[in-house]
């Protein structure tokens, strides 16, 4: 990701985290938006096997359980198999934010916050980081006997804490 | 398409937090042990 990006990802999170804060959404006009220039970004990269799987994983959201999961499983296998090692490690993180959303354990907006991160940075290390600020977003909740803590601010958080850590 | 339309997002919790413990673990696990997987693959692949 280009340093100059940074900025306006940063803006871009705390638009996201006020407007969860606010209305415990966050409104398409945002992430749709984000998520096409992520994709087109990546593809040019050369990432074009992992967006596929991307608007696969979108195409598909609509089928029936058992054919959603298995033709999830195929495109996430194909990235694997036809990609490199760093388009599968990223497939396999964006495939587990996509895992995490169907299991109804992150939101919508989560979800695609989390996909336009992936494939804005190309780093699935950044999963890590977010799941980590988020278990401890999770802890001080539960420390506090608070249990309304958006999830995009542990998104946004994990997110700084990565970029802080790898590109600053 | 379902994925597009749902814009809610959700609340940090219990789950935020067994999340991240499972990746503490499987990352403290991979790096106990990845180095010994990686030997026994190697030792594998060679008597092929």
């Amino acid at each position: 990701m280009p340093a100059l990006a940074f900025l306006p990802l940063s803006l871009w999170l705390v638009a996201c985290v006020v407007c969860d804060l606010k209305t415990r959404q966050v409104p398409n006009a945002l992430t749709l938006s984000a998520l096409l220039l992520a994709a087109v970004w990546r593809t040019i990269a050369g990432g074009w096997l992992v967006v596929g799987m991307v608007l696969a994983l979108i195409a598909i959201s609509d089928v029936p359980r058992t054919a959603r999961t298995l033709l999830a499983g195929a495109a996430w296998m194909a990235c694997i198999l036809f990609g490199s090692l760093e388009h599968g490690n990223l497939s396999t993180a964006l495939f587990a934010a996509w895992v995490l959303w169907e299991l109804g354990v992150m939101g919508g907006a989560d979800a695609k916050m989390l996909t336009v991160l992936l494939l804005l940075i190309g780093d699935p290390l950044l999963l890590l980081a977010v799941l980590l600020a988020g278990g401890l977003q999770g802890l001080v909740g539960l420390l506090r006997k608070e249990q309304t803590v958006p999830y995009t601010v542990a998104i946004a958080a994990g997110t700084v804490w990565y970029l802080m850590a790898h590109i600053l | 398409m379902r994925f597009l339309r749902d814009t809610h997002a959700i609340e940090a919790s219990e789950v935020a937090l067994l999340m991240a413990v499972i990746v503490v673990v499987v990352y403290g696990a991979y790096k106990l042990l990845g180095e010994n997987i990686n030997t026994i693959v190697m030792d594998v692949a060679g008597k092929i």
